[in-house]
């Protein structure tokens, strides 16, 4: 069974195209990134994947079945934007695990376990409200994997921390991994998308490449693919002598 | 003691019930930052209270079939981002004009003053019994759906895709809160019914670190609002939802003092 396969997705907002005719598929457990500029629909592709948007034409299957089917009775794991929240609202770091899970009888393991697994057992009762960034977007992640999903779905989850957070976030994506799910996660950090994915699709309103770790290519004719047009790295010109 | 219970007998069991379910409601509300919708709600009723009353029609139950169209009307444009804040807005200052120029039109001068201060010392038994059905409505509501409106509260997107059918829940929510709206400004009137679903709410989520005590602090410092406020109006000549807002208002302050 594929984990995903997206066929033809167009999707109309405001009476415009936001994303045109996008197909792809992932084959087999593993990591696959999204990357693309800002307003090239990443977003609103995943979205459309977890059945929050519905598109205009096209269809997304999950495990072979649409995507609305089987996400009535499964759940894929989800991790929206870090904008999707209300940050300052009272809740403790358990109740947002459970949100993760529909039905479940031994329902406080689980909550548990999922915290445990992001190293913030220990902040159960804790409000989540007053917990740093990176501290969030782990408990965050608990609530995504609580319900153990085959497929977990990352929107742009390392947006907004800091150098060591990033890192460990990306340890504990490869820990999901190796244990067998399938990740798929938007970012725009392309360094990790080239060194660590089994593939990279690079959305720009269209599926505009589409890479596998066994490709040969430079990150320059990437960029190219990828933006329309060259991106030099910016440098500071330290220590070159005046 | 005992003449003021008898006296205010009906007054303070209406004036509980409202604090009750408007409290309950505006915890959702302040959280939400819906408290523009309220007032809207509560606007659209006083509009809709004089067209029963030039129709010829109960103005409570024009006040409320009219209040939960609306309510539902206002979610859909919330949904879709057309500039809610201006549509309420609109709507807000034009069902004020038209219920001040149809009272006054049909000459009705003491509806407008009931509907627009609202009147807890008149309270009928039917308005009691309206009350005391709302109150449990909301009450059973919101230990029905308990889970699912906090969690539609802290995350819309997440709570869609764990619970597909949270839309319909959300458009339940609207209508609950319109009739309770409804029928609190039959106790404290269209200006002030908003206050009873802001002020409790915001007190007593001001530094709170769990959702849960919300639902309990804000209709017990609401229900002792209605009673010092209706004590308050024994030795001053004003009207008891005025002073009641006052003791809300004071509650509000000292909290936010407290936490300082």
């Amino acid at each position: 069974m594929e984990p995903l396969r997206v066929e033809n997705v167009t999707v109309v907002l405001n009476g415009q195209e936001v994303i045109k005719d996008v197909s792809f598929s992932i084959k087999k457990e593993g990591l696959y990134v999204i990357v693309g500029p800002n307003g090239g629909g990443k977003t609103t592709l995943v979205r459309t994947i977890m059945n929050l948007l519905k598109p205009a034409r096209g269809s997304v299957y999950i495990f072979d079945q649409p995507n609305y089917e089987y996400l009535q009775r499964n759940v894929v794991g989800y991790l929206p934007q870090r904008s999707s929240f209300r940050r300052f609202f009272p809740i403790r770091v358990y109740d947002v695990v459970k949100m993760g899970l529909r039905e479940a009888k031994n329902e406080r393991d689980l909550i548990m376990t999922a915290l445990e697994k992001v190293g913030m057992r220990q902040f159960s009762q804790v409000n989540f409200s007053t917990l740093s960034g990176g501290q969030q977007q782990r408990v965050l992640i608990a609530r995504a994997i609580v319900s153990q999903p085959k497929l977990l779905v990352l929107d742009e989850p390392v947006t907004g921390l800091d150098y060591e957070s990033q890192n460990e976030f990306y340890l504990l994506i490869k820990s999901f991994v190796e244990d067998g799910t399938t990740v798929l996660m938007v970012t725009h950090d392309v360094g990790f998308a080239m060194d660590f994915s089994d593939q990279i699709f690079c959305i720009n309103r269209t599926l505009v490449c589409h890479i596998s770790s066994q490709d040969k290519f430079s990150m320059d004719s990437f960029l190219v693919k990828l933006y329309g047009y060259g991106v030099k790295p910016l440098t500071h010109g330290h220590g070159e002598g005046e | 003691m005992m003449s003021f219970l008898e006296l205010y007998q009906r007054s303070l069991l209406a004036g509980i019930l409202t604090a009750i379910s408007t409290a309950i409601m505006g915890v959702y509300v302040v959280f939400r930052r819906m408290a523009f919708f309220g007032d809207a709600i509560a606007h659209v009723g006083f509009a809709a209270a004089a067209i029963g009353v030039i129709l010829g029609f109960s103005s409570f139950f024009s006040a409320l079939i009219l209040c939960v169209l609306v309510s539902l009307l206002l979610g859909r444009i919330s949904r879709r981002s057309l500039g809610e804040d201006a549509a309420i807005g609109v709507l807000f200052s034009l069902t004020m004009a038209v219920g001040i120029v149809l009272f006054s039109v049909a000459k009705k001068q003491r509806s407008l003053t009931s509907q627009l201060f609202g009147d807890v010392l008149t309270v009928t038994n039917s308005d009691l019994l309206y009350l005391l059905m709302i109150t449990g409505i909301v009450v059973f509501f919101n230990i029905f759906f308990k889970d699912a409106l906090v969690h539609f509260t802290f995350d819309e997107d997440f709570t869609r895709l764990m619970r597909p059918k949270i839309d319909l829940v959300y458009q339940l929510f609207l209508v609950i809160l319109a009739i309770s709206v409804v029928v609190g400004v039959r106790t404290v009137g269209v200006i002030l019914v908003s206050a009873f679903l802001i002020i409790p709410a915001s007190t007593a989520t001001i530094s709170l670190k769990d959702y849960r005590w919300a639902f309990i602090f804000a209709p017990l410092l609401s229900s002792i609002s209605v009673v010092l406020g209706l004590l308050l109006s024994l030795g001053i000549d004003a009207p008891p939802g005025a002073l009641m807002v006052l003791v809300q208002g004071a509650m509000f302050f000292a909290a936010l003092f407290l936490r300082r």
